[in-house]
């Protein structure tokens, strides 16, 4: 790991698509539980 | 809501009052300490961003499944047959009668880890009290600051703190009281209105200390080469050569194990308070998913590049090997310090901390309640204070005997949970049987499950845990109980420690045997 220069493009790439990834599926939850009838009520 | 004593299942349980409160509370009980600190550390030790992909295959293959399952057992165990905590729940399982006391992990291993969780939750207070009034202000390197922290806990003696142990015993005190008050007030008006109020503010906190370092840029123009992107080099830019060792892996595979609060007994607590065809498989997917992103995105983007920006690398190095509680502890106050606004930002870190924290041991304490209460008939408020006065006694060695700590946290705290999920996976898949769990699994689904995940609980999570388990068990068990590398003067505390280990476990075993006797002449099993 080179650990003087800064964020590396491989590691800006995980970051994105690590970042992204969560990111994305969480919205897609949240999306999905506005969409659907909350039953715990 | 409490119950005659005559017939424990004779009137509704709580439920939650929104799934919100139910998300928020389950995102509460998995987001702690480790998120912050833990997380950070592993994966700058084990390959950087190359970290992350036995941490997603973990998660896939590990995390997900176990959590469906522990949903499915709680909901299958509190809608069908009216039980919070595992005991009961695992015997919903299957026929066998011992069955039941395979859930006796579902009570010991909450209690224990509540007991110190709730010490070192209390550190958190202490510590957001402190930066905000000052109180360590002008400790500038790590020495000193471990020295404030050792004296504050009583192990050292100093300045700062003349009355030794006092001031940490009054925090245990306030944080243990803090939680005796929510649990009180019950699931709807303690758990979840605390969830509704913590878990926001926690994501505030955590969103603004990560803007701050993402701004940071070069704090020390006389070395460049301590910046933030040195530290988010340090932590993403990947080594593959650390894929070919396990190391790694398993400490992925550790990673998601602890940060889902996997293999507690608290996932399935809070689940056995929906209804029969509630979702579980959304509702359960959205807590992991708010776990994973105050882990990687918000927990990766504080501690370690804000300690790198500010120590270099090479000392951020030896402060990830020292472990969580230096970085914490002892790093993050001394950089805050540096800040301008610092007070407040040592506030809100440790602020941050103090919510992770109270969130996760609230959750800890319900399974211990709810089986009082189902079991045994006690009124909620009666259950809380027994549960309540078990954690003030047991916590009286954690505070002024310095090894127990580690002793519980090693046994309970990792091997205990290990062995519990690992229990529970084979029950679940294999005595349950995988049609039967399947269908509770996906009964009343708001997300449709790809059918890869029927197998995947059946024989890779299974696998996944006993590789886990037969792993820490080799590599740390079997050293530590033979006290390997432990002082001659600690031994005596540890084998104390241990003895009240297996003590509590056997009256948690008797107490499981008892209350099905009672169940029995009532004719309620």
């Amino acid at each position: 790991m080179n650990q003087t220069i800064g964020l590396s493009a491989a590691g800006l790439l995980f970051l994105l698509l690590a970042w992204g990834g969560i990111a994305g599926v969480t919205a897609y939850c949240f999306y999905r539980l506005l969409k659907t009838r909350d039953r715990t009520r | 809501m409490s119950r005659p004593r005559s017939d424990p299942l004779a009137l509704p349980r709580e439920a939650w009052a929104s799934r919100l409160g139910l998300i928020l509370a389950m995102a509460g009980n998995a987001i702690g300490l480790g998120n912050f600190l833990r997380f950070p550390v592993q994966a700058a030790r084990n390959g950087g961003g190359a970290f992350l992909i036995p941490y997603f295959v973990a998660l896939l293959l590990l995390g997900i499944p176990l959590m469906w399952v522990e949903w499915a057992i709680g909901r299958h165990g509190g809608s069908r047959h009216g039980h919070g905590s595992t005991p009961g729940m695992f015997q919903a399982l299957g026929r066998s009668r011992a069955i039941k006391y395979l859930g006796v992990l579902g009570l010991f291993n909450p209690l224990v880890v509540l007991v110190y969780y709730t010490y070192i939750e209390s550190w958190t207070l202490a510590y957001a009290v402190f930066s905000a009034t000052g109180r360590y202000s002008g400790l500038t390197t790590r020495e000193e600051m471990g020295r404030f922290l050792t004296s504050f806990q009583g192990w050292s003696e100093s300045l700062h703190f003349p009355n030794g142990i006092e001031t940490a015993y009054v925090f245990m005190l306030l944080t243990l009281g803090l939680n005796v008050l929510i649990i009180y007030r019950g699931l709807v008006g303690g758990i979840e209105r605390l969830a509704k109020i913590a878990m926001p503010l926690l994501f505030v906190f955590a969103t603004v200390l990560a803007l701050r370092v993402l701004t940071l840029g070069v704090p020390d123009p006389s070395h460049p080469e301590r910046s933030v992107s040195a530290g988010f080099g340090y932590l993403w830019n990947p080594d593959f050569s650390k894929l070919s060792d396990s190391t790694a892996w398993l400490a992925a595979a550790g990673q998601i194990f602890f940060t889902l609060s996997l293999g507690m007994g608290t996932i399935h607590c809070y689940a056995s308070y929906l209804k029969r065809n509630d979702d579980l498989a959304l509702t359960g997917l959205t807590t992991s998913m708010t776990n994973e992103f105050a882990e990687v995105i918000l927990g990766g983007s504080i501690a370690i590049p804000i300690a790198v920006a500010f120590f270099g690398i090479p000392e951020t190095r030896a402060i990830a090997a020292a472990g969580t509680y230096d970085l914490g502890f002892q790093s993050m106050p001394i950089i805050f310090q540096r800040l301008p606004l610092g007070h407040l930002f040592g506030a809100l870190w440790f602020g941050l901390l103090f919510f992770a924290g109270i969130t996760s041991s609230v959750a800890m304490a319900q399974p211990l309640v709810a089986f009082l209460q189902e079991e045994f008939g006690f009124a909620r408020r009666r259950a809380v204070l027994v549960v309540s006065a078990g954690v003030f006694v047991l916590i009286q060695p954690v505070v002024f005997l310095r090894p127990v700590l580690g002793e519980m946290d090693f046994w309970c705290g990792t091997i205990g949970l290990a062995l519990f999920a690992l229990i529970e996976s084979i029950l679940f898949a294999w005595v349950f049987g995988i049609d039967r769990g399947w269908e509770e699994i996906t009964r009343g689904a708001d997300l449709r499950i790809p059918r890869v995940f029927r197998h995947v609980i059946r024989f890779v999570t299974p696998l996944y845990l006993l590789f886990l388990f037969g792993f820490w068990t080799k590599q740390d068990a079997l050293p530590l109980l033979r006290m390997e590398g432990v002082a001659a003067a600690d031994r005596p505390t540890i084998m104390m420690t241990r003895l009240l280990l297996l003590a509590l476990l056997g009256l948690f075993l008797l107490l499981i045997g008892h209350a099905w006797r009672r169940r029995t002449a009532r004719g309620t099993t």
